[in-house]
Order: C-alpha cells, then structure tokens, then sequence
C-alpha cells in the first residue's frame, strides 16, 4: 500500500494542474461541509454545555387537538409530576424573566429565569465562579440570590473575578450575586441571570396558571419512551382531577437539546447540511471526471502491465490510492476553507439573533468534527476512485490493448461512464441552485409580506416595567395611558400605540377560546387556541391594519365595564363561518367574558405561518401586563424620534430603560434573519456548484476535443465546415444536459416539498426555481463549451497527414 | 495550361517558418494534372511531397504562387469555401486510413455526403455502391477497430470516392499495409484509374510509382525530375 500510495504522489504530480484542480474541488465541498458539520455539532447536538446532554428533557402539556403544542405547566402539574414520577431523577421548574438591571449606570432590560435549585442539578453543571443556588433558597424570603451568566458578567460587569458578595438590582431589588456561569450555558435561551423561584405554599397548589417550563434528567437506565409513557400516565391523573383546564391535555417530554433551539433550526441546519453534501458529491464526481482521465491516459500502460501480469486488485489500489490522496490534500486545505467560512459565519451573526443560538459562541472545529471531516474525506476519496477503478477492471486488457493500438479515434464507449458523471453533477447542482432559489425567493416573499403599510415609517421599542413598582393592572395601565398620551402629541409623531406584542416580534401568547353558548366538555367541539394581543386603539392605524366591521377601541374601556374584543377575519373563518360574530361572547379559560365588538384585517405573526392565525384583540386597558411593545407611526425618519421617546419614558420614570429600539422594518427583518441566513448559505452553496458543474462540464469538452483533435481534423479534411463541427461538440455538451436537467428538476421539485413545509411563501411550482434556473444552468453549460468547441473548430486538418 | 488541365500549379511555393527558422519545403512547383491522369510524387523523405499533397488537397494553402482547380483560382480562398471545395472534388486516403472509430464502416463513407448536405436516400444508394466498389459491402455494420488493416484502407478508399470528386489524393496508401494488403490497395487504384478516375498519389515504392502513368520527383521541394511510366 505505502508503494502505492508513493507512485500516486509521484503520478499526480506529474500532471500538477489536473491535480490541483481535484484538490481545490474537494476542498470547498469538504471545508462547506465541515462547517456546515460545525454548525450541527454546536446547535443541534451540543446546544449547552452540560454533561450527558442526551439524558436531559422538557416536559411540557400537549394540547391534544395539537401534538406540536408544547405548553407551560400549573405550579400543581409541576408537584405531581416530581413527586410521583419514578423515570427521572430530578425534575426542575423555571420560569422567565424579563428584568431591568438597575443600580448599575443607565437601567439595561435584561432576560433571565426564575429557577427551583434543582435545576442545576438537573443541568449538572458547575458554576465557573461561585455557587448555585441552595435548597433553602428555595423558600420566599431567602431567595435574594443571583447567578449570572458568563455572557452578562462579561459584558455588564467587566468579567471581574470579585464579582461575588456584590449586590445588583434587577428592577429595583437587590440580589447577591452567588455564582458564575461557565461560557455557553444560557437556559432557557437567552437567559443571562438565575435567581430562585421560591413559589409560596399558596402558589405551588395553584392548577389555573400555566406558566412553569420543567426539565429533567433521566434515571439511569431509563430510555425516553418510557419517560413518555409514564408522564403520560400522570398527566391523565390531572385530567380526571381538573377536567375544565386540563380535561384535554397531555404530556409532551422531548430531549432538552430538540427543544432548546427551537422548531426551525434544527430544520435550517439540516438543511444546510444537505446542501453542503451535495454540493461535496458534485465536487467528487468533478474528481471522479478528472480520475477517469488519468485512467484513460494510462490505459495502454495498465493494459500492459496487465498483459505482464499485474494483479487487477493492484492496479485498482493505485487508482483509489490516487483518488483517496487527492481527498486527504482536499480535506487538509478543507479545514482551512471551513475555519474561514465559520470565522465569517460568526462575525455576521447579529448579536439580536445570536442570543437565541444556544451553542453558536461555542461553534467552532473541534475533536468530533475533525473526525466526520477525514471520514467525509476518505469516502470522498473511495467514491471518486471507484468508479474509474471499476470501469478499469471491468474492460478486458485485450480490448485496452488493441483500442489503444489500432485506432486512436475510437472513444466513445471509454467516455460514457465520464459523461454520465458530468450528467449527475448537472443534475445535483440543479437541485442545489432551484432548492436556492426557493429559499431566496421565499426569504424575499417574507420580506414583501403585507404585515402592514410602509413597515420603515415605525418605530418600535420594547418596555418592561418591573412588577414590585407596577403590582397591578391599574399602575401599568396608568403608566401606558400617560406614555400614549405624550408620545401621540410628540412632533413628527402621526399615531402612536401599544400593544402587547407586534407581529414579528419573539413573543406570542396564546389562549384556550370556549365560544359562548357552545359546549367546553368532551363530546363538543374540541378546545381552541387564538393568539391573544392587547393594544391600544391607536394600533390599527398605526400599522395600517384595516378595520372591517364595528369599531375600534376608544381607550376609554375600563375594567369594570364590559369587555370588549375585536377579532380577526381568520378567527371569524375558524369560529363564526356564515355567522356575524359581532355581539357574540367568548371566554378565555378565566371566566370572563369578552364582546366582539369589531373586526380586522389578518396579519401575520411569523413567516413559517401557511396562513394567518385566529387572533383576538383586547383593549390594553382591560387586559395585559408590564411587559408590552409601543409603535410610533412617524412623517419621515423614524429614528430621529428616539430622543423625544426617551425623553418622554424619563418624564414618567427615570429608571425605566427602553429596550429593542429599531424600526418596524428593522424588527422584520431580524426576525428573518435565521432564514436570510440559511437563503444566502444557500445561494453560496449553489453558487460553487455551478461552478463545479460548469468545470466539470468545461473539463469534460476540453478533454474530449483534446482527445478527438485527430478525428476532428480528418472530419475538416473530408469537407467539415465550422458550423458541422461546433454543433457535433455542441451535441455532446447539450446531451449532457439533456440528461442532467430532467433528472435534475425531477430532484428538486421533490426537494421543494420539503422546503415548502417550513418556508412561507414558497410554490413547489414556482418559475424562477423550475424554469429561470434549469435555463440558466443551461446556459452556463453551453458558455463552458462555447471555448473547447470553438477550439475545436481552429483545428488544422493537416493534422490528417500526420502519421500518427 | 492546358485546356484539359484540371489541376494546374504554377510556381507555387511554401514556407513553414518556425522559431525563426524558414523551411522551404515547396520551392516554385509548376504542375498540371489533367482529367484522367494517374500521377505519383516520389522523392526522399522531407522533400516536400505530404506538403505538395496537402496543397493540391486545399488543407493548406501556398506561400505564393497560383493554384487553378478546374478553371477556379483556389489559392486564396475563405476558410469555409475551402472546406465545401474540398468536399465535392477532393477524395483523400490516408497512410493511417482514418477512419473514425466511433463511426461504422457504412457511416465513416456516409460521412462527405453528410456534409454535402444530401438527402439519406441518395447518400444510402452512392455509399452502397461505393462500398461494392472495393469489395467492402458485407461489412456496413462493422466498426473500424474489427477490421484488418487492408479492409479498413479498402473502406477509407471506398470513402474518398464516394462524393464522385475530381481526383483522389492518397499519401502513401500502403505505408501502414503489409505486402499483400498493400497490392490488393494498389490493384484497386488501378482499378479506379481505369474507370476513369483522376489519381495523385504519394509513394515511396518505385513499384508502385511504375503503376503511374506519370511520376514526378520532387527533391528539396523542387520538381527534379518528370518520367512517364509503363502502363500495364
Ligand atoms: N507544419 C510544418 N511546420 C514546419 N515545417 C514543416 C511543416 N510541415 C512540413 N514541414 C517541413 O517541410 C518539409 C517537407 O515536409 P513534408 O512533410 O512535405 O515531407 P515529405 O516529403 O512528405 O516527407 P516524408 O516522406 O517523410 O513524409 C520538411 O522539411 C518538414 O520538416
Ligand atoms: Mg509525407
């Protein structure tokens, strides 16, 4: 083998160019794939970084109309479930926060958890600094602690190592620090800080208030089947004792590493995956193209030295010795290309985003990617090798012999396996370029979705008001009412409103709906969800969302009048078909009633929605909480405004910050950013292959016409004209195509149905995918032969004379 | 010029200049060939006969000189009039036969009436009988790499009759033949010539050239020499 392996250096040397042509090939289809292998590693496998990742779970309640919901649990649940569950060894409730960290310069928003103190010994991680928490903090009243994340400690306390013992205030109350987080670990993304959740004795028997996410780690021995079927069990014990709020709910456990990066990225990255691995297959049938003309070139020599009888099985190992050495030179400057490519994929990742990356600080080469990087490499290698290799030993050494001997311009049957490759990687490349297009196209489609008019002329922002100041309903109402009220009279300001959440933005709350007068117990219609969003009136035309029927709310809806709800053409269609919905009441799982006192236009809420949802809208001052967005429609440059909008939040109180400031475009256009990612991956991904599809193509003709020069010139001889041999170069070329294309677009259009069930916006039909991109595929491929063929044509028939 | 002249040479000339170097490998060749004739170029190796050949056959043109093919001036035409010329009055057989290995024997011969742009039935009718000619009709199906040397010469013949061209242009048609295979060709030559045929043919046999009925001897790419042979 190590002779083998020698000749090869020497033989590929020999012929440098052809080589490093291979080299280069292979090494942009294994480095794209090694990042993209990368990515994987850092977000779908090891998304946090805490030991034996695959034991630990969520736990969440089912909707059982709806098996991808994924509810928070009661206080209650959570006590049943730990106490009774003999599957898991810990189980740990957190819940979110949103505070100010205050006390420290300019007040700065930040996302942290309430967490039970064995959550940490869920995630069985170690602090970097300090401790976490403890059992007795667990109670009310000893629960001043906090631990931060590496993140926050970094960036809001300089990473100073006698950050522990300090005392910091998040909105407004002092907690001490404890702890330090080790780098990476941030959970429930993007949580920055844990402080206890020390729920009181009244508050853990509470069975109305869904707000508690749990994980846990699994008892030794114990797989996740069998954690599902028991928390099956138990949550069908909660259903018979609260048939009202749990009577159709199940249990949902998932491993933590699925859900902790949400729905869409473990889709995006196995997508992008893909992509690089066709596009690494593209990159080894050029290699496998290139092989097959080195074996050609050495045919009367293996045929000799066959014919002097060398065993068949050496002159194949030479072959895939060759190939494999190539792969490996591939693979080593492989590295180099995915290193830049994830240095370039990091620096371009907003920091908006990045904090819902779990594991994308951590991204990077490492030990396991290294691995499947010289697995990828030698399967490449062998796969390239093969195919020449076998084509070698399957032609007897006679044939090689008298083929090589007699006529040199017999050809044909020693380039079908080479044009069949060039077929399949036009094909493959096909696929990668429409599957591109889809994506960019839908991306594009997101952005030009009718969210509202002229999204640019709106200034959004995000304020949470801290609940020890704002205890009720009625101080946050009276802080929202002032805030409106200042801001609507602001210069340059055409309407300003508030609303709960804005479309587009991270958060979504939605609700159990029971329409009046229809039954809520099994046997009827089964329970149903709508988003729930609270706004001021000023909202519809502050993002220009049409008002259908009724009317608007005048803001002067108080708690104790009756309630009112305008209600969206999407809910109307689900629950009031052919019915007028105006006057009609529903409840949302707390007893009160709400009127439907208007209709609106749809909007949608995200870009993976096939169709907007059922939405209610609740006056702000009848419903709603300290958390919520405010949207300023403005006559010209939104963010000249920013100054008076800080001014006026100061005038109402200081300590209040502003968070996620940015136009209603700019709030789009983040919230797109994940798939803007993925679509121009793509679209670089799809770009090398097409190029590699065109030199392969270009590879592939140039050779041909290298080879035919003697038949071409006796072709000229015997009265060819120009246009006869373009167009008999031309044919082999179209051939190709024509073999490639349809086999290529049978591909993706099967490639668009799985893209289409994520991407909104996408058509398995659409034009530029399936008719734009095979056409300009074609025409690439006819470019890349436009130069050997016109060589071809300058062949001089004296060539004809020569004798050989 | 003769008003039989089909082919007339008058002082041609032609230079290759390589690398600085100039090789005159035709020198001033005055030449007439007229319909009918059956005329071999013999002469030491390097003397210029392929050169000769090649200008006679339009695949190169003279450095100077007139070249006049049936009453046509030809030394100074397009690349693609060149081309249609070659086609319908020049037939050539090759020392190496080239044939196109991918082709079949009916194919390669079908091959200068596919680029005279005839209809197939035609082209069916003048390829048969072409290829009965040489005595090659049995074998339309076969690719070139299955037959023998002397068959794939006899097939290459049957090629460069088949447009009906004014002359036949062959550089050492037996110079890849054993003796056999190599008189059978030259019997077919004959054969032709006295059907009619117009021939010039490059040989390096003096037995062969006595086939001729005129042999012209060309050294240091002059003519140095014109004999008239022996018809037998
Ligand atoms: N393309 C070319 N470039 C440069 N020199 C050439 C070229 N073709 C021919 N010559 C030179 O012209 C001279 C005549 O060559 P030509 O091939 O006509 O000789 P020949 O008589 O056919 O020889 P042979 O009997 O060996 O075939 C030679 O000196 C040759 O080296
Ligand atoms: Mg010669």
């Amino acid at each position: 083998m190590l002779e083998d392996l020698r000749g090869a250096v020497h033989r590929l040397f020999k012929k440098p160019g052809a080589a490093a042509a291979a080299v280069i090939a292979l090494a942009v289809g294994i480095g794209l794939s090694t990042s993209m292998y990368s990515v994987a590693d850092a977000l779908l496998l090891r998304p946090l970084p805490i030991p034996d990742i695959d034991r630990v779970v969520m736990l969440g309640a089912m909707s059982e109309s709806d098996p991808a919901s994924f509810h928070s649990v009661t206080p209650y649940d959570f006590s049943h479930y730990a106490l009774s569950s003999r599957s898991t060894e810990t189980l740990a409730a957190s819940r979110p926060w949103a505070a100010n960290l205050t006390g420290a310069g300019d007040p700065v928003p930040i996302e942290g958890a309430r967490v039970t103190s064995s959550f940490f010994e869920v995630m069985r991680i170690q602090p970097l600094l300090g401790r976490v928490f403890l059992k007795e903090e667990d109670s009310p009243g000893s629960d001043r602690s906090v631990v931060l994340s590496h993140n926050l400690w970094e960036r809001q306390f300089g990473a100073s190592p006698d950050i522990l013992g300090r005392t910091i205030e998040l909105s407004g109350r002092a907690f001490q620090v404890v702890g330090v987080m080790p780098k990476g670990f941030t959970f429930p993304p993007p949580s920055d800080f844990w402080v206890p959740l020390a729920l009181t004795f009244a508050e853990w028997t509470g069975s109305d208030a869904f707000y508690l996410r749990v994980c846990g780690r699994l008892q030794p021995g114990t797989t996740l089947d069998q954690a599902r079927a028991e928390f099956k069990v138990l949550a069908g014990d909660l259903a018979r004792q609260f048939p009202a709020n749990h009577g159709r709910l199940s249990a949902r456990v998932e491993l933590i590493r699925h859900r902790v990066s949400g729905d869409l990225t473990p889709q995006y990255t196995r997508i992008t995956i893909a992509a690089a691995l066709f596009l690494l297959f593209i990159a080894c049938l050029n290699v496998a193209g290139l092989q097959f003309s080195r074996v050609l070139s050495r045919t009367r020599e293996m045929a000799v030295r066959g014919a002097l009888g060398a065993p068949r099985l050496r002159l194949l190992r030479q072959v895939v010795a060759e190939s494999i050495l190539v792969a490996l030179a591939g693979a080593a400057l492989g590295l180099f290309v995915a290193a830049w490519s994830l240095d370039l994929m990091k620096s371009s990742m907003p920091p908006e985003v990045e904090r819902f990356l779990p594991g994308w600080q951590r991204l990077g080469l490492n030990g396991l990617v290294l691995f499947y990087t010289a697995l990828t490499a030698v399967a490449a290698g062998i796969v390239s090798g093969l195919g020449p290799a076998l084509w070698l030993s399957r032609t007897p050494i006679l044939e090689n012999l008298h083929e090589s001997g007699r006529s040199a311009t017999g050809t044909a049957a020693r380039h079908r396996l080479r044009n069949f490759l060039v077929a399949g990687e036009i094909a493959v490349a096909l696929v990668l370029l429409s599957g591109a297009a889809l994506m960019v196209k839908g991306f594009r489609a997101i952005g030009r979705l009718p969210v509202t008019t002229d999204p640019a002329r709106v200034l959004t922002l995000r304020i949470t008001l801290p609940q020890h100041r704002y205890p009720d309903h009625l101080a946050v109402a009276a802080f929202q009412g002032r805030l409106l009220d200042s801001l609507s009279r602001a210069p340059g300001v055409q309407s300003a409103a508030i609303t709960s959440n804005l479309p587009y933005s991270d958060s979504t709350n939605r609700s159990f709906v029971t329409i009046e007068g229809r039954p809520s117990i099994p046997g009827g219609r089964p329970q149903d969800v709508a988003q729930v969003q609270n706004i001021s009136g000023s909202f519809f035309p502050t993002l220009g969302i049409p008002l259908l029927r009724g009317r608007a709310f005048s803001g002067a809806e108080s708690r104790d009048a009756q309630r009112t709800a305008i209600v969206t053409a999407a809910f109307v269609k689900d629950y009031f078909p052919g019915e007028d919905p105006l006057g009609r009441r529903f409840h949302l799982g707390d007893g009160a009633w709400w009127t439907i006192t208007g209709v609106a236009g749809d909007v949608l809420h995200n870009f993976t929605g096939r169709a907007p949802e059922p939405l209610v809208y609740l006056p702000y001052t009848q419903s709603g909480w300290g958390a919520f967005d405010v949207a300023l429609r403005t006559s010209g440059d939104p963010y000249t405004l920013m100054p008076q909008v800080r001014q006026a939040v100061r005038d109402i109180d200081p300590s209040q910050p502003l968070a996620l400031v940015r136009s209603f475009r700019k709030l789009i256009d983040d919230s797109t950013i994940g798939i803007g990612y993925v679509a121009s991956i793509l679209s670089v991904l799809a770009g090398v292959a097409l190029f590699l599809a065109v030199l392969g193509v270009y590879s592939l003709m140039a050779g041909s016409v290298r080879e035919r020069t003697r038949e071409i010139g006796i072709r000229l001889a015997l009265g060819a004209r120009r246009p006869h041999i373009l167009r008999m170069v031309f044919r082999e070329g179209l051939l190709l195509a024509a073999v490639g294309i349809p086999v290529g677009l049978a591909s993706s259009l099967g490639a668009a149905t799985l893209l289409r069930r994520f991407l909104f916006g996408v058509t398995s039909l659409d034009p530029l995918a399936f008719v734009a991109m095979p056409l300009a595929l074609t025409c690439a491929l006819l470019a890349a032969g436009l130069i050997p063929a016109l060589r071809a044509t300058r062949t001089d028939p004296l060539i004809a004379l020569r004798h050989e | 010029m003769s008003d039989q002249s089909m082919i007339s040479l008058d002082g041609v000339t032609k230079v290759f200049t390589t690398e600085d170097v100039e090789t005159h490998a035709l020198a001033g060749i005055h030449l007439d060939i007229r319909k009918g004739e059956y005329v071999t170029i013999a002469g030491p190796s390097g003397c210029g006969k392929s050169t000769l050949l090649a200008i006679l056959g339009l695949l190169d043109s003279p450095s100077s000189g007139a070249y006049t093919l049936n009453g046509q001036a030809v030394q100074n035409l397009k690349l693609g009039d060149r081309a249609r010329i070659r086609n319908r009055e020049i037939g050539f057989i090759f020392q190496a036969f080239n044939l196109i290995g991918d082709l079949t024997v009916y194919e390669n011969v079908e091959l200068p009436l596919t680029y005279r742009g005839m209809g197939s039935a035609e082209r069916r009718k003048r390829v048969h009988e072409a290829l009965e000619r040489v005595g090659m009709s049995h074998r339309v199906k076969h690719y070139p790499s299955q037959l023998s040397g002397g068959q794939q010469q006899r097939v290459a013949v049957a090629r460069a009759l088949v447009g009906s061209p004014s002359i036949l242009l062959a550089d050492e048609p037996t110079g890849n033949l054993d003796s056999a295979n190599g008189e059978s060709v030259m019997e077919l030559l004959s054969e032709l010539h006295r059907s009619g045929a117009t021939i010039c043919m490059v040989t390096h046999d003096p037995r062969y050239a006595l086939l001729a009925q005129r042999t012209i001897r060309l050294f240091d790419g002059r003519i140095v020499e014109e004999s008239v042979g022996t018809v037998s």
